[in-house]
């Protein structure tokens, strides 16, 4: 007779955070499945999480080259000498105040809306949901044209 | 005030671009987050008014999107009878601070210019849109011109 764990295809030893995790996960999923638009409204996708602020922190400075002649596309104005900026991942460049009040709020490029990681699990996994889903489609639409081209 | 500095900024740039579209831009002195302006679209039936809009920047703003509404009735089916629009670019979602106010004046005379009846405000003006365009263009133009303002000749 199968056991307990091996019916639920748990292993026997998880632990329960793992198991906590992995049944959100299961239960997420199932409701992206059954309506996503509510399952954005649950997590409240529509005001993206603030970054997290070890990836804020991670940010660079950009060289003082770089800032020649250029302006801030928060507060517009022309970069001076001795103002602070930071480089987001896009290389899209800010001043560091402007960058950093922005990015406690949401958590994407003011200019090009590339996404820093956020400390909101429930977000992360709404994306990583996303990014699976996509893969499936386009594997299956690679598939397809193998087949039948 | 960071808003109040950006928008000095834009509102000397939109004036200085001399825009045929967007004119007669109206701010008052002592509070720069309210603009009053007046678009003049091209395409028919609403070339045949031109149609006063407010523009209220919040002071978070860039931070948070402005939001736009119309002072002059208008017959759209994306603005509505007290005069609130539906604008993508300024939502919740889709705002970003490097988003200027030139472009969200685009946006919108875009829209008036073309109605979108996919994503409508005025179902009925919508489906009368779809279904009946002579209709919907006369009953348009004869709102523009009892309720519109004079448009400037040059």
């Amino acid at each position: 007779m199968a056991s307990y764990f091996d019916e639920l295809h748990v292993e026997e030893d998880e632990m329960p955070t793992v198991r906590l995790e992995r049944l959100t996960r299961e239960t997420f999923r199932m409701l992206f499945d059954h309506d996503p638009a509510r399952y954005g409204d649950i997590i409240n996708f529509q005001n993206t999480p603030p970054a997290s602020k070890s990836e804020i922190e991670k940010l660079k400075a950009p060289s003082f080259e770089e800032l020649i002649d250029e302006q801030c596309r928060i507060c517009l104005s022309q970069y001076q000498l001795n103002d602070k900026a930071l480089n987001m991942p896009c290389n899209h460049i800010f001043h560091e105040n402007c960058l950093k009040t922005w990015l406690e709020k949401s958590n994407f490029c003011p200019l090009c809306k590339f996404e820093l990681k956020t400390d909101n699990e429930m977000y992360e996994l709404y994306k990583q949901e996303l990014k699976n889903r996509q893969s499936r489609e386009d594997n299956i639409a690679q598939l397809h044209d193998s087949m039948f081209s | 005030m960071a808003a109040t500095r950006r928008l000095q900024k834009e509102l000397a740039d939109i004036r200085d671009s001399g825009l045929k579209s967007f004119r007669d831009i109206q701010v008052d002195e002592t509070n720069i987050l309210a603009w009053q302006g007046l678009i003049l679209p091209e395409n028919p039936p609403y070339n045949k008014g031109a149609f006063r809009i407010e523009i209220n920047f919040p002071a978070e703003y860039p931070f948070k999107p402005p939001k736009i509404n119309f002072k002059t009735k208008i017959y759209h089916p994306n603005i509505d009878e007290k005069g609130q629009v539906c604008l993508p670019i300024i939502s919740a979602e889709n705002w970003k601070p490097a988003t200027k106010a030139d472009q969200v004046i685009q946006a919108l005379i875009a829209l008036v210019n073309d109605p979108e009846p996919e994503h409508p405000l005025r179902a009925e003006l919508a489906e009368e849109y779809l279904k009946d365009r002579k209709k919907f263009f006369k009953n348009a133009e004869d709102y523009a011109k009892k309720f519109g303002e004079k448009r400037p000749s040059d």
